[in-house]
């Protein structure tokens, strides 16, 4: 079974946000909630200072701490590490999102539309999220499935971010991870999280 | 200097999930269970009703608190992991044996023999009610405890802090509403001076996590410095300290030794609402200060 | 998911408008409604990746405070606030009003007609060379204006070239002056950035020299905080080293290349054969003057010499001579940058040069020069900045860094295949190709009275006079021309938000009896025009190869390509219409439409089966067919590009390496800025004007920029501005998606200032500033930052909207252009590109 995995390069990533939009259109996300966004902050004092760029999204770790303490099944992972929320089941307790240290989840109060005066056609078409739930990246999961690369992944400019299967050695995803020494955030949660970063 | 929620920064961030709905029943749930714990102990019928009242309007803010309220009964199906699951069970618990226990010893009930007072039944009855309360109590603790993504709250002493504070506030309800309370009327010298150490355990427990935590990770450091010199200083060490546990142990002391029943009662009842007042804006402050670790 | 049997599930070739980048697009429609867009993996500039404007455009074209119907004003007061008092009328009405008004003009005097837009395919393809031209004004190039202006001066008159750019491929050191080239920013911003990103994986250094910190500087290895207004003395410092202190320069290619041999006298004129003779060289092996193009010459570079009683020197010897004022102990204390900072950077980049070596590609030997210096908008945007820039090229000549493996490169100076060639003055020196056009004519000059707007004759060497035309517009008494412009239409063109202050461009649009707005929003120019009409939103127009290969198609992707923008919904919101078409239906009205016809037979070189009857009808699309089957064969019309997007063909060696296969040279020496110089004092007198023609020099120089004029107290801070990534100009400030992004950026809306600077001012971050120029003044959150200049306040994009038509833009973000006075003091008296260098206070607001 695959395990899907995602790594991101940090010294070549240049905080353009390409990524960050292709997600809300990929999923018609509601107003104010990014699944998939890059974070930056400043470093050292002018004028040795620089600005650094770190695209974050669901990290689909190994060892969900969001599904362990989702009360209702809600949070879910696949076999292939993909972590889910069925919309269906989700209460909006939000306990998943205190659980988790990387704060990709987002509660969703309802009226996700972006402009004021009206829902667009588009998002009649695709924004179709219960209101009181929480939600989050989901791995491009129905692109995956068509054995597409994830939206963010594939609209990267700089192409810093590689998708695959980290369980296949022979993988780009794991060719690259193995060759940089490429690592998650925050390992010492403990989550195994499989998205990771090279460089910065 | 944390930085401003929404903003796209690595940074140590606070949580904003759960606010004063969660914060609320913590402390009501919390207080309810300990009165009612109170309540077998001192087998006072109508505290007992009064713990599980006050159990029942934390239960109802927390149901408010949720996205989908109406979908409750699905926060059943995870016992095996979910500590909010397990809660789920422990408060049910409570209310079910909670209220047999209280129709049993309704007044002027006619008890068959195998139910009546001192059968194996009626104790493991009454020992399995106490059971549920302490685990509401102290579950909370386990809710926050595990979680690795808010250094405050990942620590062994959260349970047992909320089981301390939980029956601090119980007790001190009762307290409050004893003038009010049908039923025999309660030695408030007693109780008074158990809440002394209570609230003794309270403050070495809170200033332990304090200075655990102090050297700690990243966000845990914050969340100290916020309450020991940054925004929430005043209200910690002020409030929840001073206040809360402090103040009342030394305005206690008379109340200790000197035993004139009005003073006392005048007392005790201040004394009540300043560990209750703490009590509350511990909870509020420990919400407020779990800070997410900077990703980088 | 179960596809429903019926369902419609389509994906469309079409192109991105979000920025000049024209990346290539797929939007997938299901049952009408397109719900996604993705990079065209087929097109050469986006293969396959969109940035995150491209990205967010979806979600515009649903925009439901698009206007949907043509709008009449009802109140005849004007201001910036005061409600136009909309009346919808029908297109019919529309037209016939347009017609009136557009009739009577015409037959006044033309030319009281302006046009002013942005529309790259509209201005380039079918408004200015076709339907203003059959309409009989020269008002039809008010375009962007401190944008490119110094840049493009400085890259025709160097090379021929109107884009800048650098071989990403080879390039092993560059420096980016006050551009982001590469970061999503600048020209051709999505392979750019895909190149520069392989560049950087390759080790490429990359120094940016700019006063903020920004995205670009993020990622270079070098950030270099420099004041504004400076870098001419950077970049001249930079060749003083080289050429005086370290004696790095690329000796053939100045040589053989480049006008460097050339001798020049005393007065700074070339020493001719004769009055009007050839050029000389002092050839070292006659130990003589001969003409330059005598074979077997050895021209000398250095030295001085008397030839025919005249001391003269070649031309790069009077460059080394020149650059002597610009020692870096000089220039540290100008720039703020440290003399050792300068030197180190001179020795890496003469060094990184590799003068003398050679790479083979494709079978041919080549000098290889992996470096490049690239300005663009920012270190260009001031007053002097045609000599920073060409400053820039001088850099990168005197290295031989130009049109070579790694260095300096402009878009298309040569191709496709053969197509097009550069021009050649007597002097064997550089002109734009024909295709690429002749915006500006830089040997020999008009003297006669200007006709337009701009004063195309009194800034001869500029590419566009936007800002003139904005002076003339608020003064037409004084603008010397036989008319007053009475309709203005514009298109795609923010004059109120992108030019200067707004109170400024308000008394322009006031002047002017009647302005057509051509517009998707009730913005800023639709709140002050007459009549406004519903234009389509990219995704709905039709555009045949929008991607022009003379100006905007980067050589990076190592094609040419032709590709077609076409609707990606089946009809447009509300009664939109394309603006071509419209002015199309007016030319017929008018009876003009046969002219347009014959001009679009000669402008798009249509072949003779293909050209259009002139008493005949066509439809836009019809036109688009035959163009594209002129050009491609009868097999290529526009069904196969509908079907299959794009038809690329291959960069020859040749093409993207000109330098080593074309005669013309690139002048490092301007000597026919002399010429210019009469000539524009000639102009200017026969309009009565006193004009400052002292920036025509020879040799590019620094000056300081009128802001240094005011740094009296309290006016103590520089302001400057820069690029987001993830928005274009005011264009898509009305986006929800990029404004939630920007909303949620840290920089975005704020008010950047260095965390010291700041302190000093007792400023903290978050607190509303402030920042106050002659002109204006603007209020915003501050936000602390140690990724600025001390002495500079940074201000992102052109925010701060005020039209109630752009609701979700209004009110967000601080509008930089406030602070920006407009002036003849204020304007490049050669590229005529606004001085974006001022000068503010910063105070807290109450
Ligand atoms: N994302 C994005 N890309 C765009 C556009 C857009 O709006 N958004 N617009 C397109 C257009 S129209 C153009 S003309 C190009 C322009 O492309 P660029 O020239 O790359 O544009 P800017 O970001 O404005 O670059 C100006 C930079 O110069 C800096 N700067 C300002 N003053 C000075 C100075 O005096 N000296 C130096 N050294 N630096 C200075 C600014 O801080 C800023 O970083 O970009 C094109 N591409
Ligand atoms: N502060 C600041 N000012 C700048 C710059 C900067 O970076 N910062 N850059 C300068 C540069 S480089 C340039 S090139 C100029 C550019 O100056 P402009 O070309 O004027 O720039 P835009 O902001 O793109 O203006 C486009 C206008 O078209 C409207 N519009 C949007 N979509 C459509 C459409 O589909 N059809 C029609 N008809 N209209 C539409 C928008 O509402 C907007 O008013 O600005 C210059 N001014
Ligand atoms: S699209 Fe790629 S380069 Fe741009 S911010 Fe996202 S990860 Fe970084
Ligand atoms: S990153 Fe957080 S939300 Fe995503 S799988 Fe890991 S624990 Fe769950
Ligand atoms: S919010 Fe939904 S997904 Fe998260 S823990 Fe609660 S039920 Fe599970
Ligand atoms: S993988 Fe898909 S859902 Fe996740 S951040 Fe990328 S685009 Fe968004
Ligand atoms: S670079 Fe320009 S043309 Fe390309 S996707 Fe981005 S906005 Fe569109
Ligand atoms: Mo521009």
């Amino acid at each position: 079974m695959a395990r899907y995995g995602m790594v991101i390069d940090l010294d070549i990533c240049i905080g353009c946000n390409a990524c960050t939009m292709a997600c809300k259109s990929e999923h018609a996300t509601p107003g104010g909630i990014f699944w998939g966004k890059v974070l930056e902050k400043e470093v050292g004092k002018f004028p040795a200072a620089r600005r650094i760029f770190l695209p974050v999204l669901c990290n689909h770790c190994k060892n969900p701490i969001c599904m362990e303490v989702c009360p209702t099944g809600a949070t879910y992972q696949r076999e292939d590490g993909i972590v889910l929320i069925d919309y269906d089941l989700c209460l909006g307790c939000r306990s998943c999102m205190e659980a988790c240290p990387y704060g990709p989840r987002a509660f969703y109060g309802g009226d996700g539309a972006y402009y004021e005066n009206g829902r667009t056609p588009f998002e009649e078409a695709k924004q179709h999220f219960p209101e009181g739930i929480v939600m989050k990246c989901n791995f491009c999961v129905d692109r995956v499935d068509q054995g597409l690369n994830p939206a963010c992944v594939q609209t990267c400019p700089t192409e810093c971010r590689i998708f695959g299967d980290l369980d296949d050695p022979q993988s780009e995803v794991s060719r690259i991870a193995a060759e940089k020494k490429a690592r998650p955030l925050l390992p010492e949660k403990g989550l195994e999280p499989s998205v990771f970063y090279i460089g910065g | 200097m944390a930085a401003r929620i929404d903003e796209f920064l690595i940074d140590v961030r606070p949580q904003r999930e759960w606010g004063w709905l969660v914060i609320s029943y913590l402390f009501l749930g919390g207080a309810g269970a300990g009165l009612f714990l109170v309540s077998l102990y001192l087998e006072h019928l109508w505290a007992g009703v009064l713990g599980l009242l006050v159990l029942l309007v934390g239960t109802v803010l927390l149901l408010l608190d949720l996205g989908r309220p109406e979908r409750f009964w699905r926060a059943f199906f995870r016992p095996q992991t979910s500590w909010i699951s397990r809660g789920c069970f422990f408060i049910t618990l409570l209310f079910v044996l909670g209220v047999i226990e209280l129709a049993l010893q309704w007044p002027g009930l006619e008890l068959p023999a195998w139910l009546s007072e001192g059968t194996t039944l009626r104790t493991s009855l009454r020992v399995a009610g106490g059971g549920a309360a302490v685990l509401v109590m102290i579950y909370t603790g386990f809710v926050l405890a595990p979680s690795p993504a808010i250094p405050f709250w990942n620590s062994a002493f959260f349970p047992i802090i909320f089981f301390a504070y939980s029956l601090l506030a119980g007790i001190d309800i009762l307290i409050l509403t004893s003038p009010m309370l049908p039923g025999p009327s309660l030695d408030l010298m007693l109780l008074e001076r158990n809440q002394n150490y209570l609230v003794i355990l309270c403050l070495l427990l809170v200033l332990s996590h304090v200075s655990v935590m102090s050297s700690s990770a990243v966000a845990a450091r914050e969340s100290i410095r916020l309450l020991t010199r940054g925004r929430w200083a005043s209200l910690f060490l002020g409030g929840v300290i001073g206040a809360g546990l402090i103040v009342p142990l030394l305005l206690a002391l008379p109340v200790v030794w000197e035993a004139q029943v009005q003073t006392v009662f005048a007392l005790t009842f201040i004394l009540a609402l300043l560990r209750l007042f703490g009590d509350y804006l511990f909870r509020f402050l420990v919400m407020r200060v779990g800070l997410y670790d900077p990703l980088l | 998911m179960e596809a429903v049997l019926g369902r419609e599930d389509v994906w469309l070739h079409s192109v991105c408008e979000t920025c000049f980048a024209f990346c290539g697009i797929l939007a997938h429609r299901q049952d009408g409604v397109v719900v996604k867009i993705e990079g065209d993996p087929n097109c050469p500039a986006s293969a396959g990746h969109l940035c995150a404007r491209g990205q967010a455009a979806l979600i515009s074209l649903y925009d439901p405070s698009r206007i949907q119907r043509p709008l009449l004003r009802t109140n005849p007061e004007k201001g910036i606030g005061v409600d136009p008092k909309w009346r919808e009328i029908s297109w019919e009405q529309a037209l016939d009003l347009l017609t009136e008004k557009l009739q009577k003009v015409r037959a006044e005097d033309p030319r009281k007609l302006v046009i002013a837009t942005f529309d790259h395919y509209a201005l380039g393809v079918m408004i200015r060379p076709a339907w203003a031209v059959a309409f009989g004004t020269p008002n039809s190039d008010w375009v962007g204006y401190y944008c490119g202006n110094y840049l493009h001066a400085s890259m025709y008159l160097t090379n021929g070239s109107f884009h800048s750019d650098f071989d990403l491929d080879y390039c092993n050191y560059a420096i980016l002056l006050g551009n982001q080239q590469g970061f999503m920013g600048g020209l051709n911003a999505n392979v750019a950035a895909r190149k520069m990103a392989e560049a950087r994986r390759r080790g490429m250094r990359l120094v940016v020299v700019d006063p903020v910190g920004t995205n670009a500087a993020a990622k270079a290895d070098e950030w270099v905080p420099i004041r504004p207004g400076t870098d001419g003395a950077f970049i001249l410092s930079l060749i003083h080293i080289l050429l005086n202190e370290l004696s790095c320069y690329d000796q053939e290619f100045l040589k053989r290349r480049t006008n460097a041999s050339y001798l020049v006298q005393e007065d700074g004129g070339y020493l001719r054969e004769g009055p009007k003779g050839k050029p000389l060289v002092w050839d070292r092996r006659s130990d003589g003057a001969i003409p330059f193009d005598e074979s077997n010459a050895d021209p000398a570079l250095e030295g001085s010499f008397v030839a025919g009683g005249k001391k003269c020197r070649p031309a790069f010897q009077a460059l080394k001579d020149h650059v002597k004022n610009y020692a870096p102990e000089k220039v540290a204390p100008i720039t703020t940058i440290p003399a050792q900072t300068i030197r180190r950077i001179a020795k890496e980049f003469g060094e990184a040069a590799k003068i003398g070596s050679t790479i083979v590609i494709d079978g041919k030997v080549l000098p290889y020069r992996p470096v490049a210096v690239n300005i663009y908008r920012g270190a260009g945007a001031h007053k002097h900045g045609t000599h920073t820039a060409l400053a820039v090229q001088t850099l990168n000549m005197v290295v031989g860094a130009f049109y070579v493996p790694g260095g300096h490169r402009g878009i298309n100076l040569l191709g496709p295949s053969g197509r097009w060639a550069p021009g050649m003055t007597d002097e064997e020196l550089i002109t734009p190709p024909a295709a690429i056009g002749r915006a500006a004519r830089y040997y020999d000059f008009d003297e006669t009275p200007p006709e337009d707007l701009g004063h195309r004759e009194v800034f001869p060497i500029s590419t566009n006079r936007s800002p003139i035309y904005e002076i003339n517009l608020v003064n037409p008494k004084q603008s010397g021309l036989p008319y007053t412009p009475e309709v203005l239409i514009v298109c795609r063109r923010n004059l109120m938000m992108c030019n200067a202050n707004p109170e400024e461009s308000a008394k322009m649009l006031k002047q002017v009896p009647f302005v057509v707005n051509f517009s998707t929003h009730i913005d800023e120019v639709a709140e002050m025009s007459d009549l406004v009409l519903p234009d389509k939103h990219f995704l709905e127009r039709f555009d045949l190869f929008p991607n022009r290969y003379t100006h905007t198609m980067s050589p990076h992707t190592g094609y040419f390509y032709w590709g077609i923008r076409q609707p990606v919904v089946e009809k447009p919101m509300g009664e939109a219409r394309e603006w071509i078409d419209v002015l199309f239906d007016v030319a017929e009205r008018m009876g003009f439409l046969e002219d347009v016809y014959k001009l679009l037979n000669m402008t798009l070189e249509l072949k003779d089966e293909y050209k259009l009857d002139p008493v005949a009808r066509y439809a836009l699309e019809d036109i688009y067919d035959r163009w594209a089957k002129s050009l491609f064969g009868p097999e290529k019309g526009l069904a196969w590009f509908k079907n299959n997007g794009y038809h690329k063909v291959p960069r020859s060696v040749e093409e993207k390496y000109p330098s080593p296969f074309i005669r013309p040279r690139f002048p490092i020496y301007f000597e026919n800025y002399l010429r210019a110089k009469r000539s524009v004092e000639k102009v200017a007198n026969h309009l009565d004007r006193k004009l400052d023609v002292s920036d025509y020099q020879v040799l590019p120089e620094w000056k300081p920029c009128a802001a240094y004029d005011d740094a009296s107290p309290p006016y103590d801070l520089f302001v400057v501005n820069f690029k987001l990534p993830f928005h274009s100009l005011s264009f898509t400030t009305q986006n929800p998606w990029l404004s939630d992004l920007a909303e949620h950026n840290p920089y975005a809306y704020k008010i950047l200032i260095n965390a010291e600077t700041a302190k000093r001012k007792g400023v903290k971050d978050g607190d509303a500033i402030w920042v106050e120029s002659a002109a204006g003044k603007v209020k915003g959150k501050a936000k602390l930052t140690e990724c600025i200049h001390p002495e500079v306040v940074g201000i992102a994009g052109v925010f701060g909207s005020w039209a109630k038509g752009k609701p979700v833009a209004k009110g967000k973000g601080v509008h930089f252009n406030t602070l920006l006075p407009i002036n003849m003091d204020r304007i490049d008296p050669i590229s005529t590109g606004l001085d974006s260098c001022i000068r503010v206070k910063v105070s807290r607001a109450a």
